[in-house]
């Protein structure tokens, strides 16, 4: 992920253009993650509660994936580190439900 | 309720809900596209860009003000805001006021978002609504209460079914909405694809033109920079400098031959 803060105390410049990128990898990230997880929930033929919990469990697991790939120096790249908790959770969840509903339907309805 | 309670035809899984997948999906790309080829740049008056150019500039005077000593800091402001001769006070620019219904750039600009996002996706729902109707398409994986059935369920006249079995159509709007996010993923960043992206786009572009009243923009930036208090933030820096531990532990390599007394 681009390093993004200049290696001094005091204000600090912020490279645009480095934010827009990781926010990008954060997103595909994300994006990623909830196709592969509606992939398997559909599959494995979760309905309802469990459906969303697997959701918001894969998502967890990204999250705290991020973290452990950002390790100690995130506020070098990042922010805030609530942004790789809840960035695109919404737009995740829509995907994960468009290829939950494909994979079920798909094996358990046809 | 435990496993599938209906059985559906095999032919309608090939020929209906992956044919609506695969039309979204291309649709999107095709807009995509499309948006590229129609876009035109936005013609920008070379006085607007100086304006908002020395706009930029006494933000920045204002910001970063405290690095510069303080007669580099009073010369600047000066030039600005002084009675006579001060940029903010001397510059007036005559006021066009820009009404969006009859400005015809933001007229087409207007029209041809609005011609290339929503227009598809009304005709290709309707299509598909006429199309594929008539017949249950596939069932979402979760419960849905009985007020979603009208809605979910066009065309099908079934009052006992489920109301987790649903028509092409709301099929159609779930991969509208589903793949959004997968656009990002395919056509890379900002892509002409995503529709939530160019509403937010229509909403803050309004706000990033110059607006159309600089002598506004103007005074405004003069009562900031008025006000605006010089605190020498490098002040003491030389001394801080000496003070802190100045790690010359690797600095040299080699040492130094003393060659003067020997």
């Amino acid at each position: 992920m681009a390093s993004l803060v200049a290696k001094r105390e005091g204000p600090q410049f912020i490279s645009e253009v480095a934010v827009r990128g990781n926010a990008g990898v954060l997103d595909y990230c994300r994006t990623s993650v909830s196709a592969l997880s509606g992939a398997t929930a559909g599959i494995l033929g979760l309905t309802a509660l469990y459906g969303f919990v697997f959701y918001f469990l894969a998502s967890f697991l990204l999250s705290l994936l991020l973290i452990l790939k950002a390790g100690r120096k995130w506020n070098k790249s990042f922010k805030s580190r609530r942004l790789l908790f809840t960035g695109g959770l919404v737009g995740g969840l829509f995907t994960y439900v468009l290829f939950w509903t494909f994979l079920y339907g798909m094996v358990h309805v046809y | 309720m435990a496993g599938p309670e209906l059985l559906l035809d095999s032919s309608i899984r090939m020929w209906v809900v992956l044919p609506i997948v695969f039309i979204t999906f291309f649709v999107g790309v095709i807009r995509h596209y499309v948006t590229q080829l129609l876009h035109t740049e936005k013609k920008v008056e070379l006085e607007q860009v100086s304006d908002s150019q020395v706009l930029i500039r006494s933000r920045i005077l204002r910001e970063n003000g405290k690095y510069i000593p303080k007669q580099s800091f009073a010369m600047r402001k000066h030039y600005f805001n002084d009675e006579e001769t001060g940029f903010f006070k001397k510059t007036v620019r005559k006021v066009v006021a820009k009404n969006p219904m009859t400005d015809p750039s933001m007229l087409t600009d207007m029209m041809k978002g609005n011609l290339t996002n929503v227009l598809p996706m009304i005709v290709i729902g309707g299509w598909i609504n006429w199309a594929f109707s008539g017949f249950v398409t596939t069932k979402v994986p979760f419960p849905l209460t009985l007020r979603f059935k009208p809605m979910l369920q066009r065309g099908i006249e079934l009052l006992s079914l489920d109301a987790s079995w649903v028509s092409s159509a709301s099929w159609y709007f779930l991969n509208v909405f589903g793949l959004r996010s997968m656009y990002s993923l395919i056509l890379g960043q900002d892509n002409a694809a995503d529709q939530s992206r160019i509403m937010q786009d229509q909403m803050t572009g309004a706000a990033m033109a110059m607006p159309p009243d600089p002598n506004k923009a103007f005074k405004a930036e003069w009562e900031a920079l008025e006000i605006v208090d010089h605190q020498w933030a490098l002040e003491n820096v030389e001394e801080e400098l000496m003070n802190g531990d100045l790690n010359f532990e690797g600095f040299f390599t080699g040492e130094l031959q003393h060659h003067i007394f020997s």
